[in-house]
Formats: structure tokens, C-alpha cells, sequence
């Protein structure tokens, strides 16, 4: 009898077979498609309901990390985070949101004011309401810590969807790689060390402005959180029907990142970021769009490739390494765990 | 197989080392070697030192790719401008280093 | 005539600042660098093509972290057509026996605490246990699996909360001198005892070869000499007439390997050199083969998809039976008569690891065997070559596609 594993959750390949399985192919397909809009015939960070004048976004997730508390942040900040990002990354504006936390008994009362503390902050910080939520208490050992679900609101005049890549696009990333994901480990690991802090945080300076500007030359964004950008860039491939190349010497990660990816044997591509950008813009506005978002304040922002027509069968995503060799960037399958070979 | 990352010995205790990987990654390693001391740069395996690393070997292997120019020069003599830009690279890379 | 200007002068002009570390990925990752190599050895193949009338030259790593390398930069991609590299059996997870994993699965089950490096918590075996294939089937089922980085950290854990423990003590010449130093030094607490399923890699390259043949040149792996000492391979270029060289595992040290395998060709005399100079010696690390002689005996034993390989693998010495898990909980080791073959129908990794095919060839790769669902050991490791060639494509020549 098969059962569930923690690589079903980590957001790799056994993620998405695992939800095909389960979901997509239990739906009609009148079930999956808002017409007009975008559903989840092809899923993407949120959906968007067409009304009068352009879309109402809307998304979920449920958040778990342990630590709670991290470098960088905690549970309630990510949750709020990632909700706005998904809701950003479909060309929202994020409105409302409502949450449903579920709290293993004996957590202290202490802990879970901080984490709800933290939400809200940054929810009030981006100026978005909270209008809904629900919380319930499960037996101690029936669940690790604190789980938070949130639903996202958002409006779009028009929405950035990932199919939409475009042979020729390029593509940008804004800031540092694998922050997150290093910070998770290094804390996991029992490694102290200030180098690591998690990159969480709402993206909303970049992305209202982008969105406002550039809503037409940017064709594709996501944040590239469980999985990476290794995953990302292997769903736009594939859902765009384009090859996509990177050039490995163009990506920004940090010396103590690639230090810590090293000495644990994970590839900081597999690594999520939580308040990072992935674009695909158009090349006439690529340049234009990265100073852009320097001055939005958003200094590592580089180009790290471009899509292409796709010519070949062999891969989607082909990485140009440091030596001038290629390799398929392959997306990430199985747990995260260090190894000693 | 054998994973091994370079690190600088930062304190000695015992049959224990402080190890720095580098960007203040710091973790504790069994030293598996004859001796070492603060400040010498090893190998370090699934938590244990298991070689140093040595200065005066470090270019050592460039002598190798040396030879092998030479002998190609001797084939093949477009082989002798490969040398000429990997001196520079090299040199390059050394001074730029701080 | 042409020098090499002296490095090390330029070294101690920038100061005393000499990184090893920084200039390890500076000097060994260069772009530049690494096509001037390139081109040196395109020159070789094309020497050897013409004017010795070679066809193909196939160069065998032994060890994983050496694929790992190769495939990672895309090393074969840009290498000339009649350049090939084969993996070898170089991974000490791929060739650990199903009988240590189901009986390490076995004894989670019964409620020990379990420990074992990333890459052994994945490993799957042959029979299951309770409805358990490996140590992580085991942990969703509820037992107490614990992955940590080194042996180290389980020793610690282990000594906090006094439960029966064991480890799952996998590893080459290299791993096993951490269980060997906490042994002799007494910091292991009684409540821990090992699976000891330590394996030895000289006498596993000599069946490889025996078995194989054809290889024109050897990588020979880099950590397990640091201890060993790269002496132990001269055997490869004195009785098989293999050219031999001991290398690191950055892409620039795989590339000149590659080179001076191509030259030995050239000049048709084989010879044993140790590229990874700068830590790797003939004789090795003294200090470490004490102690794995001190806690070790060396006996005949069993490889993953391979069978039994004479004085190839360590089992922890009579007078120390009480870290011996195998003696502690009363398990008996299968003889070399009881052995069986340990691999799923189907399965090839027997030849993966030996270089006689890849991944590839087999009909399971992707298919029914993936990382996420490994079916054979070799999908397994991170450094398994079946996983490698899995998760980076050790495919066609991508070169010409980009
Ligand atoms: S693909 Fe899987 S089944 Fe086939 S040889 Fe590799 S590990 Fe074994
Ligand atoms: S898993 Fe890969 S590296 Fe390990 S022994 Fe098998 S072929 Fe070699």
C-alpha cells in the first residue's frame, strides 16, 4: 500500500504527480477552467475570476516550517507573505485575506501571540485586511506546532500568467537565490551563524509598481518557494512549451549559501525563496525593467537567461555551466537531506 | 563518493577541532589526522578532518598542465599559445584574490 | 622555452591572505582556465586519433562525487566524441547490501532509535520488513529514523537521551575513520551500536577491472587516498597496464585528469599520478589507518549487486563486540555460501556500477525508477549514477543544442 511521504510535500516532482493524481484528475473539466479566467487547468500561483473589468485573484495555502521561529522571521510572517506574493505574482493587488490556524495542544500561549503577531503585522504593513478566519486545537502529537492556512483576495486589470513565456523573453530574477531554504536548513542543522537569514517578505514594492508599468512586457513571474528555481523554471518550460536557458555564472547566491549547499550535498537551485521574484520580460524592455527594479531597491536583481524556441526533445531547462558545459536542470524530486557521498 | 569540504581549523580541543567553511559556517570535527593546528586548512569528511591541505602542493598540478602543453608544442606548435593566456588567467586569478 | 610563472611568489605578494578555500573555487571553476584545458585535451584525442589510430578512449571514475563533478559542470558535453566517461563502483550507498538495510529496518521497527547519513535513509532493499522497503518507509510508519550529517552529531544525540540506538554505519575508507577515532576514544555511549557495513575500494577496482577489461584510463578517487595514500592503485598501471591518476573532484581537477590520462596515452607508458597533490600522498593519513587497523579487522564481504569480494569490507574487531550492533542484538551476517543475489528483477545496477552499462540501458530508468521512487540502489544516493543521470542528464552532447 502506498503512502504519503515527506517528499509528496516537498514541492518537487512528487508534489505535482501527487496532486494530478489526486485532484486534476478527479475534476471535469468544467470544474478546472473559469472561462474567461484561470483555474486550474493550468495551475499557477493563484486563480482569477473574469468580472466586469479585469479579475478578482485569489489563492490558498497551508503553511508549516520548523522551526517557527527562524533567522529572518516565523510561521505568521511567511504565511502573510506567501499569500500576498501569490496573489502579486498573477498581477494582483492584494486585498483581503482570511486564515484558519490550527494549534497542537500544549503550544504555548506565548508562541502562537507571536506568530498571529507577526501576520498581522505584515498585513498591516501592505495595507491588507484581515476579514475571516477560523482556529482550532488538534491533540498533543496529532500535529507538529502550528499550522496556518490562508486564502488571499486580490484585483487584476490584467493577469501575468506562467504559460506565457515567450522564445526571446528574459529572464530576471530579483535578488539573492535560495535565501530561505539555507536559512531553514542551516537551523535544522544546528548551524548558529548570522550569514543565514530567510529572505521573507512581501514583495509588494517591487511588484505594484512592475505591475503598474510593465503589466504588458512582463509575461510570466512567480516566486520560486518550495522546489526553487529549479522547479519554476521547469513548470514555465513546460506549461509555455519553450526551452529555457540559464547561465550559472550570471545567478546571484551568496558565498555562505553556495558554502552551506556544499557542505550538505543540496543544490541551492532547490532552495526557496520567500520574498524573491522570477520574471520573464520581453527583450526589448528586459533592460528597462532591470533598472527598474534597482531602483526599487532590489540591487541583485540580474538577468540569468532567456527562453528560446524549443528546437530538441532533450530538456526544458539547460543550465550553461561555470566551465562552459551544459547540463538539463532537472526540477527536484525527493527530500531534502544532507548526504555524506 | 566521500563528500569532502575544505574548512580552516579555527581551535584545537582534544580529539575535537573547530572547523570554518567559510562565511561563518562554523561545526566541530574529529581530527583524524596526526596533528593540527590553528589555522591550517583540511579536509573534512561526514565530521572528520581526514587530510590537510597543503600550500606548497597548490599550484603543483598546473606544473602537470605545463608539461602536457609542452610536450603537445612539441606535436602539435599552436599548442604553445594555450600556456601564454593560462599564465595570465592564472596570474589573474591570484592577484585578484583578497 | 616556455615557464609557468611561480604561483607561489604570486601567492605571498597578495600577503598572507592565501585562502585555500576561496582560492580552491577560484582557480578550479575557472571558465577560461577550464577551455584552454579543453582545448589541450581535444588536441591529445586528436594526436591519439591520427596518428595512433585510436577509436575511443573510455575513462573510468571510480567514485561517485567524481560523476557528481562530471555531470554537474556538464563535463561531458564538452569533451570530444571519442572521450567517454564510465561511472565506477564509487558510491558506498549503492553497493551496501539489502541485508543491512532490512536489518537495520527491522530494528527501528522494534523501537531503536535509527540513525544513518541522507543518502542510506533512502536506500531501498530487496525484502520488505513490515511492510517497509527502507529506514524511511520505516520513519512514515512511526519508527524512530534520525538523519544527521556526521557521526558525530548521532554520538551526541545519542549520549542525551540513553535509548537503544544503532547506526547505520555505512561507508568507504574515508567514512570510516570517524567510527573508528569515537570508538578508540571512547566517545560512543553504550547505549549505541553500529551496523558496520564499511567497505574497502582497492579490491572493488580490481573486480571491476578484471570484470570489465576495456578501460583506458582510471580517475582514481580522491578522499578515499587522502587516507589510503594514492599507493594503493599502483597495482591498476603496473599489472593492467591502466594509466592512473588520483584526482580531486573540482571541475578543473577532473578536466587535467583527464588530460594526463590522454598524455600517458600519447607517450604509451602508463603510470600511477596523483593530480590531487595538494592533499593526497602515496602513503596517505598514518594516523587514521592506525585506527582503522586498531578497531577493524578486514574480511571478505558482500557487495551490493556484485557478491562477495575478498578482504573488501571492516567489521568491528572481537574485543569490541559491544558497539557491534550485530552481536548486541543477536543478528547473524549471511555467509558467502547463503548470499544471495540482492538486486530487484530488472534491476541493473550490478553493471551501472561496474561501468559495463548505463543507466540508460535500463528499462526501468525513469520509468518505474526514479529519485523519488527508487526502485535499485543507484537511484538512490545523490551520487548514484542512475540518480545523477537522472536529475542532471548525463544525456546527449547539449552543447550544440545551446
Ligand atoms: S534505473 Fe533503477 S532499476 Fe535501473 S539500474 Fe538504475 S537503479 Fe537499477
Ligand atoms: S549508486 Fe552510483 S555511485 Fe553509487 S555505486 Fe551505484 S553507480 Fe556507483
Amino acid at each position: 500500500m502506498s503512502k504519503i511521504s515527506l517528499a509528496h510535500g516537498s514541492g518537487g516532482i512528487e508534489t505535482s504527480s501527487l496532486l494530478t493524481r489526486l485532484i486534476l484528475n478527479r475534476l471535469p473539466e468544467w470544474m478546472k477552467s473559469l472561462d474567461g479566467g484561470l483555474g486550474l487547468d493550468f495551475p499557477d500561483d493563484s486563480a482569477a475570476i473574469p468580472v466586469r473589468e479585469g479579475y478578482i485573484v485569489t489563492t490558498i495555502d497551508a503553511y508549516t516550517v520548523s522551526p517557527i521561529f527562524f533567522p529572518g522571521g516565523d510561521l505568521g510572517k511567511l504565511a502573510a507573505a506567501g499569500t500576498i506574493n501569490d496573489i502579486l505574482m498573477l498581477g494582483g493587488r492584494p486585498i483581503a485575506v482570511l486564515d484558519a490556524i490550527v494549534v497542537e495542544e500544549g503550544t504555548t500561549m506565548d508562541d502562537l501571540s507571536r506568530i498571529v503577531e507577526s501576520m498581522i503585522s505584515v498585513l498591516g504593513e501592505e495595507k491588507v485586511c484581515l476579514v475571516g478566519g477560523d482556529i482550532k486545537v488538534m491533540p498533543r502529537g496529532q500535529l507538529d506546532g502550528i499550522l496556518i492556512t490562508t486564502a488571499g483576495i486580490g484585483v487584476a486589470l490584467r493577469i501575468i500568467v506562467d504559460r506565457n513565456v515567450r522564445p526571446g523573453d528574459k529572464i530576471i530574477v530579483s535578488g539573492n537565490i535560495g535565501e530561505h531554504g539555507a536559512a531553514i536548513l542551516a537551523a535544522q542543522q544546528g548551524i548558529k551563524s548570522d550569514e543565514f537569514r530567510s529572505d521573507v517578505s512581501p514583495l509588494t514594492k517591487l511588484m505594484l509598481p512592475l505591475i503598474e508599468d510593465y503589466a504588458e512586457d512582463i509575461h510570466a513571474a512567480r516566486d520560486p518557494t518550495r522546489g526553487g528555481i529549479a522547479m519554476a523554471l521547469n513548470d514555465w518550460a513546460k506549461g509555455s512549451q519553450t526551452m529555457i536557458v540559464i547561465y550559472e555564472s550570471e545567478l546571484p547566491i551568496r558565498e555562505p549559501v553556495v558554502n552551506l549547499c556544499e557542505m550538505m550535498g543540496v543544490d541551492p537551485l532547490n532552495l526557496a525563496s520567500e520574498g524573491t521574484a522570477l520574471l520573464a520580460v520581453s527583450p526589448d524592455k528586459a533592460d528597462e525593467v532591470l533598472s527598474r527594479m534597482h531602483e526599487l531597491g532590489y540591487r541583485e536583481a540580474r538577468i540569468i537567461g532567456e527562453a528560446r524556441e524549443r528546437t530538441s526533445s532533450i530538456g526544458l531547462v539547460v543550465l550553461k555551466t561555470l566551465i562552459g558545459g551544459a547540463r538539463i536542470l532537472e526540477p527536484p524530486s525527493g527530500e531534502l537531506v544532507p548526504r555524506i557521498c | 563518493m566521500c563528500l569532502g569540504v575544505y574548512g580552516k581549523v579555527l581551535r584545537v580541543e582534544g580529539e575535537l577541532a573547530v572547523v570554518d567553511f567559510g562565511g561563518g559556517l562554523t561545526r566541530d570535527a574529529l581530527v583524524g589526522v596526526e596533528e593540527v593546528r590553528e589555522g591550517d586548512y583540511v579536509v573534512v569528511h561526514a565530521g572528520i578532518i581526514v587530510s590537510r591541505l597543503s600550500e606548497e602542493e597548490f599550484e603543483e598540478v598546473f606544473r602537470y598542465v605545463e608539461e602536457a602543453v609542452k610536450q603537445l608544442a612539441m606535436i602539435e606548435s599552436r599548442a604553445a599559445e594555450y600556456l601564454e593566456s593560462m599564465k595570465m588567467r592564472l596570474e589573474e586569478n591570484l592577484s585578484g584574490q583578497k | 622555452m616556455i615557464t609557468l610563472l611561480n604561483i607561489r611568489d604570486v601567492v605571498i605578494s597578495v600577503g598572507q591572505q592565501a585562502d585555500l578555500r576561496y582560492l580552491t573555487k577560484k582557480l578550479f571553476r575557472d571558465k577560461a582556465l577550464a577551455s584552454q584545458i579543453i582545448k589541450i585535451i581535444r588536441e591529445y584525442w586528436e594526436v591519439l586519433r591520427t596518428r595512433k589510430g585510436v577509436e575511443e578512449v573510455k575513462i573510468m571514475n571510480f567514485c561517485g562525487t567524481h560523476e557528481y563533478t562530471t555531470t554537474h559542470y556538464g563535463i561531458r558535453s564538452v569533451l570530444p566524441p571519442g572521450v567517454n566517461l564510465v561511472a565506477g563502483p564509487g558510491c558506498p550507498v549503492c553497493i551496501t547490501p539489502s541485508f543491512y538495510v532490512e536489518a537495520a529496518v527491522r530494528l527501528a521497527l522494534e523501537g531503536l532509535t535509527l540513525y544513518t547519513y541522507g543518502d542510506a535513509y533512502k536506500l531501498p532493499a530487496v525484502k520488505e520488513v513490515g511492510g517497509c522497503r527502507s529506514l524511511s518507509d520505516a520513519r512514515m510508519t512511526g519508527a524512530d529514523v534520525r538523519v544527521v550529517y556526521s557521526f558525530l552529531d548521532a554520538v551526541r544525540d545519542a549520549a542525551r537521551h540513553d535509548k537503544p540506538s544503532v547506526f547505520l554505519a555505512v561507508g568507504f575508507e574515508t567514512t570510516c575513520p570517524a567510527y573508528a577515532s569515537s570508538i578508540a576514544n571512547k566517545l560512543v555511549p553504550k547505549n549505541l551500536t553500529l551496523i558496520m557495513a564499511g567497505r574497502l575500494t582497492p579490491p572493488a577496482a580490481r573486480f571491476a577491472v578484471e570484470r570489465v577489461g576495456t578501460v583506458s584510463g582510471v580517475i582514481a578517487p580522491g578522499h578515499v587516498s587522502t587516507i589510503t595514500g594514492a599507493g594503493v592503485w599502483r597495482f591498476l598501471p603496473e599489472e593492467f597496464g591502466i594509466p592512473t591518476v588520483v584526482s580531486g573532484f573540482e571541475p578543473l581537477d577532473v578536466l587535467i585528469a583527464i588530460t594526463l590520462i590522454l598524455k600517458q596515452l600519447v607517450e604509451g607508458e602508463p603510470k600511477l599520478m596523483i593530480e590531487y597533490s595538494r592533499t593526497v600522498t602515496m602513503e596517505g593519513n598514518r594516523h587514521a589507518k592506525r585506527l582503522l587497523a586498531e578497531v577493524f579487522d578486514t574480511v571478505d564481504a558482500a557487495w551490493r549487486g556484485i557478491g562477495f569480494i575478498e578482504k573488501s569490507g571492516y567489521t568491528l574487531n572481537e574485543n569490541l563486540s559491544q558497539y557491534d550492533a550485530f552481536k548486541v542484538y543477536g543478528i547473524r551476517e549471511p555467509s558467502r555460501e547463503e548470499w544471495r543475489h540482492d538486486l530487484l528483477p530488472g534491476c541493473m545496477c550490478g553493471q551501472v556500477i561496474l561501468g559495463a552499462a548505463k543507466p540508460t540501458d535500463c528499462r526501468l530508468f525513469m520509468k518505474r525508477c526514479t529519485p523519488g521512487t527508487p526502485y535499485g540502489p543507484c537511484m538512490v544516493s545523490v551520487e548514484g549514477a542512475c540518480s545523477i543521470w537522472a536529475r542532471m542528464g548525463g544525456r546527449e552532447s547539449l552543447v550544440e543544442v545551446v
